[in-house]
C-alpha cells in the first residue's frame, strides 16, 4: 500500500511537471520559436503556406482541393490550375492553397483568418466541387480538418489543441478524429428517396469494375438533392458574406464533371439533378450579390483524368479550359 | 497500454499463488489477439515440449531418453521449417526448376514469435535432456514459461533455469522495481517511436529505391539504419524488460552497447545477448565439439585443428543465425559475411597484435584514439553488412554496397529534400548516443538511480516531452517482431 501510495503521487507530481512544461513549450514553440519549428508544431502545411503569401501580400488566393493539381498520366503539362492561371494572368500574383478533400467549411475558415489578420487579397477564387456536398464527402471523418479549423480559428482552443493533442494521441486518442460509426450510418438518398447507408456504397472491393458499382458510386456522389440550408451551403454564403464586408472580391465556380458517363447511366436525370443542384447555390449566392461560374458542363469526357471510378481529376486540356474561363472573368473584375 | 494496465491491476489484486493463472490467460489472450488459430497450436506445442520432457526426465533407458528428445526437436524444429522456410524453399526450387511445384500448398503464414518460442522449448528440452534442468511438474507453469506475453513476440529468448524459479516464486510489488520498470519502458518508447521510427522513413526512402540515390545520401541511409534496427530492437527489448520487472520478473538484457564494441566478435557478445548465447551453447559448442573428435589431426594446410574447427562451426553458426532471422538469401548473406568477418578476424588476429605492439608499445598515448579507431571501425563493419539485413533484393544489397562512396552526380541538395524528419530524428539518435555514452559499465535503470533528483527529475520530464512532441504513433511494426 505504502508502495502505490509514493508510486501514484510521484506519477502525479511527473504529470504535473510534463503538462506544466508542455504549455510553456507550446507558447514557447509558437511566440518565440518560427519556422521548422513552429511548423512541427502545428502539421498543418498549408498555414504556413498561407502566412508566406500573407506576408508576400500576394494578390490572388487560390482555394481549392486535389482537383487543382493533379491530372492524367502522360500528360505533357503537369501545372496545377493555379500555375496556369498564374502564366495566363502575368500580372498578378497567385497563391495556390490546396490540398486533397479541402471544402468549404475550410475555405472559410482559411477566409476568416485572412480578415482576422487585417489583410486584403485583390482576389479570392473559390471552387465549389459538387461532391463535397455528397454523403460521401460532407461527413466522411477525414475530411472533417477539425485541427485545421481550430488552428486558423485562433483563440484558447488553439492552445488547448497544440498543447495536449500529441498527448491525447500518444493515449491512443486523437482529439480530431470524427466518428467513423456516424459515418457509416449516414443515410445516402437519391434525389428525396432514400436508398441506402453510407455503409452499402463504400465499395470494399475497389479493384472491380461493374456497372451495377458505377451506378451506385454516381448516385453516391451527385445525385442527392442540395438543400439550401446544407451546412456546405451555409459556409458558402458565409465565405461571400465575410469577403463582402471587407471588400475582397471573390470568384466562386462550380466545378467540371464527367456530365456525358453520368448521362449514360442515368439519362436526363443525372444533368437534371446537377443542374437543380448548380441552381440552388447559384440562388443561394444571388442573395449575396455573388454570380457563380459553371463550369459543371464544360470539360468532355475525354479530359477527365478518373480511371474506373468517376472523380472530377481532369487532364491538362480540362485544366486549361478552366483556367482560360477564370482568367478572363479575374481581368475584367480587377480592371473594373 | 489498456491491455497491459488490466493484466497489472488483476495481477496484483490476485492471491499471490494463483497470479501464474493470471499471467498465463493474459499471455493467451494477448497472443489469440493476432490468429486465435495460432494459440492453439502454441498450446499443442508446449504441452508436447511438457509431455517429452517429463518422459525424458523419467526414461531410465538412454534410448528412449533420445527418442522423446528427438521427438521434440522434430516438431519443434519441422514445424517452424513448415511455417517460415517451406516458402522460401518453394522460391527457391521454382527459380531453379520453373515448372517444379514443390509442396506449394504449404506456403503458410507463420505464427508470431515462432522463431523465438521454438528456440526457448528447444533449449529447455535440450537442458532436460542434457541433466542441467528438471523437468518441470506444473502444467500450467511451463506453459506460461513458453508463452509469457513479455517476451513472445520477439525476445529476449529466456531460459528455463532464470524464468521458471520466477513463475514458482511469490513477489510483493516493490517501489523501486515498478519505478524502474516504468523508466525502462518509457526509455525503451523514446527509442522506438522517436529514433527509430523516425529514422525510419528515411531509411525506408533510401532502400525502397536506391538507385534514385547518390552515395553520400546510400551512406547515411546505412548508418541511419544501423542506428534504427538498435533503437527498434533494444527499444523493444527494454521495454518488456521494463514490464516484467513490474509484474516482478527479472528478464535478461539482450544489448550492452553494442557499437562500443571493438571487433566484430565482441559486438556479437554485446548484440541481442540471449539469440548469441543459445547459438553458442545449443549449436557453435555442440558442432565444434562433434568436429574436434572427428578430425585426428593436429594440423591441415598448414593451419592448426582448432582453426578449421573454430571455422567451420563459425560458419554453419552465422548461416544459421542469418537464416534464423528470415527466409531470404539477404539474411544468408549477412550472416554469412558476419561468419566471413569472424574468420578474417581469427585468421588476422597475430598480425594485427603484432603491428598493435609495434605502433602502441612505444607510444602508450595514442591507446585511447586506437581504442576509438577499433570502434568506429567495427561500427562501419557492422553497419556495411546491416545493408543486406535491410535491403528488399540482393540486387539492391549490392548496388547499395558498391555505390556508397559515389559522389558523382550528389548535390547537398538532396539531403534538405528529406525534410524536417531527418534533422529530428539524428538530433533524437544523437540524445540516445549521448546517454549510452554516459552509462559507461552500468545499466540505464542504475544510471538513473545514480544522479541527483534534479537530474533526474528534468530528464523524465524531457523524455516524456519528447515522446509526446516527437513520437510516430503510426504503430510502426517492430523490426525484430517479423522474425
Amino acid at each position: 500500500m505504502e508502495t502505490m501510495k509514493r508510486l501514484v503521487l510521484k506519477m502525479g507530481m511527473l504529470a504535473a511537471a510534463v503538462l506544466l512544461s508542455q504549455c510553456a513549450l507550446t507558447v514557447g514553440l509558437l511566440h518565440v520559436a518560427g519556422g521548422r519549428l513552429q511548423n512541427q508544431l502545428l502539421r498543418f502545411d498549408m498555414y504556413a503556406r498561407l502566412q508566406h503569401h500573407l506576408k508576400l501580400k500576394t494578390d490572388i488566393h487560390y482555394f481549392g482541393d486535389c482537383t487543382l493539381f493533379t491530372g492524367k498520366a502522360g500528360d505533357k503539362d503537369n501545372r496545377s490550375i493555379p500555375a496556369m492561371l498564374q502564366a495566363l494572368c502575368p500580372g498578378y500574383a497567385v497563391a495556390e492553397l490546396s490540398h486533397p478533400a479541402y471544402h468549404m467549411d475550410l475555405y472559410l475558415a482559411f477566409c476568416q483568418y485572412i480578415v482576422k489578420q487585417g489583410q486584403h487579397p485583390k482576389l479570392v477564387i473559390i471552387p465549389i466541387n459538387m461532391r463535397s456536398f455528397s454523403p460521401e464527402w460532407d461527413r466522411r471523418p477525414q475530411y472533417q480538418f477539425t485541427r485545421e479549423k481550430t488552428i486558423l480559428a485562433g483563440g484558447p482552443k488553439k492552445y488547448l489543441l497544440l498543447a495536449f493533442d500529441r498527448l491525447f494521441m500518444s493515449l491512443g486518442y486523437d482529439l480530431c478524429a470524427g466518428s467513423r460509426d456516424k459515418y457509416l450510418r449516414e443515410p445516402v438518398y437519391c434525389g428525396d428517396e432514400k436508398v441506402g447507408l453510407v455503409k452499402d456504397f463504400l465499395n470494399p472491393d475497389f479493384g472491380k469494375y461493374s456497372d451495377e458499382i458505377m451506378r451506385d458510386k454516381l448516385v453516391f456522389f451527385y445525385l442527392y438533392s442540395l438543400r439550401p440550408g446544407h451546412r456546405k451551403v451555409r459556409s458558402l454564403l458565409e465565405i461571400a458574406r465575410v469577403l463582402s464586408l471587407h471588400s475582397i472580391p471573390v470568384i466562386f465556380y462550380v466545378m467540371p464533371i464527367d456530365c456525358q458517363t453520368g448521362e449514360e447511366f442515368f439519362p436526363g436525370l443525372f444533368s437534371r439533378r446537377l443542374a437543380e443542384n448548380v441552381r440552388v447555390i447559384r440562388s443561394a449566392l444571388a442573395e449575396t450579390g455573388n454570380d457563380v461560374m459553371d463550369f459543371s458542363a464544360a470539360v468532355p469526357r475525354g479530359e477527365f483524368a478518373w480511371r474506373q471510378y468517376p472523380s472530377e481529376h481532369i487532364d491538362s486540356q480540362g485544366k486549361l479550359r478552366v483556367a482560360e474561363g477564370l482568367s478572363s472573368r479575374l481581368n475584367g473584375l480587377l480592371k473594373r | 497500454m489498456v491491455f497491459y494496465l488490466v493484466v497489472v491491476l488483476a495481477f496484483y489484486l490476485t492471491p499471490a499463488r494463483h497470479r501464474w493463472a493470471v499471467m498465463l490467460l493474459a499471455s493467451y489472450c494477448f497472443y489469440a489477439s493476432w490468429q486465435p488459430a495460432y494459440a492453439l497450436l502454441l498450446a499443442l506445442m508446449t504441452a508436447i515440449d511438457y509431455f517429452c520432457a517429463r518422459r525424458i526426465g523419467r526414461a531410465k533407458m538412454t534410448g528412449d531418453r533420445r527418442h522423446y528428445f528427438l521427438l521434440s526437436l522434430l516438431i519443434n524444429f519441422g514445424l517452424l521449417l513448415a511455417f517460415k522456410y517451406l516458402a522460401f524453399l518453394n522460391e527457391t526450387v521454382r527459380s531453379v526448376l520453373p515448372t517444379a511445384h514443390f509442396a506449394p500448398f504449404l506456403d503458410l503464414l507463420a505464427p508470431i514469435g515462432i522463431s523465438y518460442y521454438t528456440l526457448k522449448k528447444a533449449s529447455y528440452v535440450i537442458d532436460v535432456y542434457r541433466g542441467n534442468q528438471e523437468p518441470e511438474a506444473h502444467f500450467g507453469k511451463f506453459a506460461l514459461y513458453v508463452s509469457f506475453f513479455p517476451e513472445i513476440t520477439a525476445g529476449p529468448i529466456d531460459r528455463a533455469h532464470s524464468l521458471l524459479p520466477q513463475i514458482h516464486a511469490v513477489r510483493a510489488p516493490e517501489y523501486s522495481r515498478v519505478a524502474g520498470g516504468l523508466k525502462l519502458m518509457a526509455w525503451g518508447l523514446f527509442k522506438k517511436i522517436v529514433v527509430a521510427d523516425r529514422l525510419a522513413i528515411f531509411v525506408k526512402a533510401v532502400f525502397d529505391h536506391p538507385q534514385d540515390h547518390h552515395g553520400p545520401l546510400l551512406l547515411l541511409a546505412v548508418l541511419s539504419f544501423s542506428i534504427q534496427i538498435y533503437a527498434d530492437f533494444s527499444g523493444y527489448t527494454d521495454m518488456a524488460i521494463g514490464m516484467a520487472q513490474i509484474l516482478g520478473y527479472d528478464l535478461p538484457d539482450n544489448f550492452n552497447r553494442p557499437y562500443s564494441a571493438r571487433s566484430i566478435g565482441e559486438f556479437w557478445k554485446r548484440w541481442h545477448i540471449s539469440l548469441t548465447t543459445w547459438l553458442r551453447d545449443y549449436l557453435f559448442l555442440p558442432v565444434a565439439s562433434a568436429l574436434s573428435r572427428k578430425i585426428k589431426r593436429d594440423h591441415w594446410l598448414g593451419m592448426k585443428a582448432d582453426a578449421w574447427i573454430y571455422m567451420s562451426s563459425i560458419s554453419a553458426t552465422m548461416l544459421l543465425c542469418g537464416l534464423w532471422h528470415g527466409a531470404s538469401w539477404t539474411f544468408v548473406a549477412w550472416g554469412g559475411l558476419h561468419g566471413a568477418y569472424l574468420i578474417l578476424s581469427l585468421l588476422t588476429r597475430k598480425a594485427r597484435g603484432k603491428w598493435r605492439k609495434k605502433i602502441l608499445g612505444p607510444r602508450p598515448f595514442l591507446k585511447p584514439a586506437y581504442r576509438w579507431l577499433r570502434i568506429s571501425l567495427t561500427f562501419l563493419a557492422v553497419s556495411y553488412i546491416w545493408i543486406f539485413f535491410r535491403a528488399n533484393s540482393l540486387s539492391d544489397a549490392a548496388y547499395i554496397a558498391s555505390n556508397l562512396l559515389v559522389v558523382k552526380g550528389f548535390h547537398v541538395n538532396a539531403f534538405a529534400q528529406m525534410g524536417a524528419e531527418l534533422p529530428i530524428a539524428l538530433a533524437a539518435a544523437g540524445l540516445m548516443v549521448l546517454v549510452h555514452v554516459l552509462q559507461p559499465h552500468e545499466g540505464i535503470r542504475d544510471m538513473f538511480a545514480k544522479r541527483a533528483a534534479p537530474f533526474r527529475w528534468l530528464f523524465y520530464v524531457l523524455l516524456v516531452l519528447a515522446i509526446i512532441n516527437l513520437g510516430k504513433f503510426n504503430d510502426v511494426p517492430f523490426i525484430y517482431v517479423q522474425f
